[in-house]
This record gives C-alpha cells, structure tokens and sequence, in this order.
C-alpha cells in the first residue's frame, strides 16, 4: 500500500482558479489533480515539473488548446500533504514569470507559518 | 481547531465520476496517458538517455515517435510500441486494468464528506460559494485529518450506468 495523498489550498487558490479556466482547461487539470492524488511524489513531467531555483516548488501541468494552467504546490511537513500556493492561467506567456514562482514562495511561507501558528495555539489552548 | 488560511481540496470525483460514464472514461483515459507519458520519461532519464534524440537512436525510433509517446496528450500508442520502448529501457511491460468501482473508491477516500461533493462543480457554475472544509488540528504534533472514513461497506457499480 503505497503513500496516501491529500491535496489542500492556500486560500482559495484552487477554487478562484477553478472559477477563471476555461472548462476544457479545468476538465484537464481535474485529471491531473486526480493523477497527483495517486501518485503524489512521483509525478513527473509532462504532468509536474520541479521549478528549479525556487524552494521546493513544483507546477501541475494542464494544457486545453492553447491554453495553459499552471498549479504551483509543495510538499507539506506532514507525510502525504500536497499545500497549492499559487495559480496561473498562461494564455498567452508560454513560461511561467519568476514573479509568480516568487509569489509561491511567499504563500508557502505564509502557509507554512500558519500551521505553526494553528499548532501555538492548540498548545496553549489545551494546556 | 482548522487552520484560517490552508483548507483541504475535494474534488468530489468519485460522485461526478460514478454518474457520469463520459467524463469518467475521459478522465481515466486523461489518467492513462499521464501514467504512461511519466513512467516513459522518467525511465528514460533514469536510463541516462538525456534527450529524446538520444534514446532514439538506441531504440532504433524516430525522435517524433519518441517526443508523441512521451506527450501526455497522445493515446495512439500500439502495444507493440510500447513492448518495443520497453524493450529499449530494459523495462517489463505491466498492464493492468483495474475496474472502476476500485479507482472511485480510492477517490472516495479523498473526499471529505458528503457535503464536499461536487463542490468544484458549484464553483464552475456559480451557483455556491467554495465550501471547501477547513481542516482539524487533532494533536499537538500538528496531526491533520489525512483519511477521512472509510467507505468500503459502499458498493458501487458505475458500469451499469
């Protein structure tokens, strides 16, 4: 029994990606976020690839015409946790802009500084 | 106590998957050539051939034959093809069809009740706000909700949809 995956957003950026694609971009990408849930950490190109010289950051592929989306996510602190910071809608830019792999890089920050928070105050609460 | 600003995805797929037998042989299609497409070019960097042109030459292939089989958008693959590429990579070619019901249970799993279902279908439609759940600190090592209750007592049988 392989690892078990489970996706999660920083804020809404799935559901508002979700909400701006073109249908057939969205169909496709409903099939990859399927294939990321099974396999996790094994994805690869063409479905994710690594962002290199970003921190830790990987893009869900998913390309309808021409049309392309992009879902940045990274690999959460607990086993199996896939966090999506960031989407991009590439209709006519063919790469991503370092300015969106920056702001990946600030959500997981974010992110990550959240659930340390959640976690302050669980102590605090039930101590 | 769920975190403010992280919510956990459920795409519902196994409801919009079960009832509806297009989009759910498009989806596993979609799924297969993602399956295949990754495994080809993963092993084929794993065998050293770092470009197509290269692995080309060793499999005694076109590069095109090489880049389409390699594209996730291509389901015109023969298995012969595929027996020959395996070949190529010193790989064994394992087939497995595995009935539907099996893969929406394993969806299933992944959504967080049923409330969730269907979810991103509202959001498409505009006919519902994101009403995805927030998750649930449940220990002080910071243990999420990572599997959701078991549905196996549920049988499905989207076939005979």
């Amino acid at each position: 029994m392989g690892q078990r995956w489970t996706l999660y957003q920083f804020g809404m950026v799935v559901n508002d990606f979700c909400k701006a694609a073109d249908s057939d971009l969205w169909d496709a990408m409903e099939a990859r976020l399927a294939t990321l849930m099974e396999v996790g950490n094994l994805a690869r190109m063409p479905v994710s690839e690594r962002i290199v010289d970003s921190d830790g950051i990987f893009a869900l592929r998913a390309n309808a015409d021409n049309l392309q989306g992009r879902l940045l996510y990274f690999f959460g602190p607990i086993p199996g946790q896939i966090i999506f910071v960031h989407a991009v809608d590439l209709k006519r830019q063919r790469k991503l802009s370092s300015a969106d792999i920056r702001q990946a890089e600030r959500n997981k920050k974010l992110a990550l500084a959240d659930l340390r928070g959640v976690h302050a105050f669980r102590v605090d609460y039930t101590h | 106590m769920p975190s403010e600003l992280i919510t956990r995805i459920s795409l519902g797929l196994a409801e919009k998957l079960r009832s509806n037998p297009a989009k759910r042989r498009k989806t596993f299609l979609r799924m297969a050539q993602d399956e295949i497409a990754m495994q080809l070019r993963a092993l084929r960097e794993l065998r050293g051939f770092r470009t197509q042109t290269e692995f080309a030459k060793h499999a005694k292939m076109q590069q095109s034959a090489v880049s389409r089989i390699e594209n996730a958008e291509y389901q015109g693959w023969t298995f012969k093809t595929l027996l020959k590429v395996a070949n190529a990579l010193d790989a064994r070619l394992r087939i497995t069809f595995e009935p539907a019901e099996e893969s929406l249970r394993r969806f299933e799993r992944h959504d967080v009740n049923e409330e969730s279902i269907g979810v991103y279908d509202e959001i498409k439609s505009e006919a519902g706000g994101p009403k995805i759940d927030a998750d649930v600190i449940e220990s002080d090592d910071v243990q999420w909700e990572p599997v959701p209750a078991d549905r196996d007592a549920q049988t499905l049988n989207p076939l005979q949809n």
